[in-house]
């Protein structure tokens, strides 16, 4: 049977082919790129964050499971890292994180671009733990058993989680002037 | 059976899952419970805006940041039968306290460090010379349009490079592929110091090293550069042979910018 075409790429990679790993970066930067500008809220860090991740995975590349699925390990790479650098940022940043949480905007509907920023916003009003299940969810579009295995949490920990963040964001995008209708 | 709960209902309607009787009570309790309602809303709300979300096109440096990044990795997995990822080593010593963009220039300085040192053993010693020495790595780029390209073609091998001149040091960027198994040999005036090589090299490949020439052996897709230090020094002449299947081409071509 022929190996599968991201595998073979894989192998290669671990071998220390550069353009074999450029092919994974060209299938996965854009998918890293949001995933880390969701979790960290700033299109700088997302950029930043995204070529940590990929010189971590080149480096430990040797050490990837064909086993697991090659997104699930570069996800739980990509949050684990976006995670530190929030906790970090939350450390040592001593600035204000920008429009504060509750005051009231100008009524809004689902406008794309107004809403893109709104909720954005809303996101990062989120703990860390509550973003990373709204981001795998609805941006990755990954089910449960899938979240809990990037995550490292219990499926039924990700469903509680999930039921939270939702509930909370939608109260954020209100206090935004965001409204469903 | 257990009623589920408003939280269950709004969730698994919100999920695509509920079945038509459960969105039947969803409504029910949203319509008379004022509570329920103000809940619904919430999450309608965001899982309304989140589907409406569009991703952000990455920087379109992006990628070419990540390889070079790679390739400044690379520059240290120097390896003479010694050791196969220093840069892995050097990283987990001194990640602590060791800023990350340092670390790699410190990697790719420690790694030339390292080929100038293991090329100036060779030459003086007379040991590691031909087909010793396996080296892989990237040494960061001198930059530049090239001054002069040599593409050669001999059987199931093909090899371009260019040379680029800074100072008076030339680094000449191989790019080079063989289906059977080729070498390739580039000549210089033994006068002039090849300081440091690197480059990805698939195995099994090797970088032999005598005063005056340097032979590579590949198969695959090979990518190397090599540094020659010493402008004006003996013949401005550079000799490359493409060997592959019996076949042998050559090209000699002036060293860029050197004119005695």
């Amino acid at each position: 049977m022929s190996e599968n075409p991201e595998l073979a790429l894989i192998h290669r990679a671990q071998r220390g082919d550069e353009r074999a790993f450029e092919a994974l970066v060209d299938e996965y930067q854009g998918v890293l790129y949001n995933l880390a500008w969701r979790m960290t809220g700033s299109p700088d860090d997302a950029r930043d964050l995204t070529q940590t991740v990929f010189l971590k995975v080149w480096r430990n590349l040797a050490s990837y499971d064909p086993a697991h699925r090659f997104y699930s390990w570069i996800y739980r790479i990509t949050i684990n890292e976006s995670l530190n650098f929030v906790q970090r940022r939350r450390r040592h940043d001593e600035l204000d994180d920008g429009i504060p949480d509750g005051v009231p905007g100008p009524a809004d509907t689902l406008e794309r671009i107004e809403l893109g920023d709104h909720l954005q916003e809303a996101l990062m009003t989120l703990s860390a733990e509550y973003r990373q299940v709204i981001v795998l969810r609805h941006f990755q579009e990954l089910s449960y058993a899938e979240i809990a295995d990037v995550a490292g949490i219990p499926e039924k920990t990700v469903k509680s989680r999930l039921f939270s963040a939702r509930q909370l964001l939608g109260e954020a995008l209100r206090r935004r002037g965001v409204t469903a209708s | 059976m257990t009623r589920p709960s408003f939280a269950e209902l709004a969730h698994a309607v919100l999920d695509g899952e509920a079945s038509p009787a459960e969105r039947a009570e969803l409504a029910a309790r949203v319509a008379t419970d004022a509570k329920a309602r103000e809940e619904w809303d919430s999450l309608e709300t965001a899982v309304r805006a989140l589907r409406a979300a569009r991703p952000l096109p990455p920087p379109g440096d992006l990628k070419r940041n990540i390889m070079r990044s790679i390739q400044s990795e690379g520059a240290v997995r120097l390896t003479a039968g010694l050791d196969r990822r220093p840069a892995a080593r050097l990283d987990r010593r001194f990640a602590g306290w060791l800023d990350r963009k340092l670390a790699i220039r410190l990697a790719a300085t420690f790694a030339t460090g390292c080929a100038a040192g293991i090329l100036v053993w060779s030459l003086a010693t007379g040991r590691g010379g031909p087909s010793n020495l396996t080296v892989s790595g990237t040494l960061a780029p001198l930059g530049g349009a090239p001054a002069a390209v040599v593409v050669l073609d001999a059987a199931t091998a093909h090899a371009r490079v260019e040379l680029r001149r800074i100072g008076d040091t030339v680094e000449a960027r191989i790019d080079a592929r063989s289906t059977d198994g080729a070498t390739l040999v580039l000549d210089h005036d033994p006068q002039r110091t090849l300081t440091a090589i690197g480059g990805i090299v698939p195995a099994p490949a090797h970088a032999a090293l005598e005063p005056g020439s340097i032979t590579i052996t590949f198969s695959g897709d090979l990518r190397y550069s090599l540094r020659i230090h010493g402008a004006g020094a003996g013949s401005p002449l550079l000799h490359f042979t493409l060997r592959s299947l019996g076949q042998d081409r050559e090209q000699e071509v002036p060293i860029p910018g050197d004119h005695p």
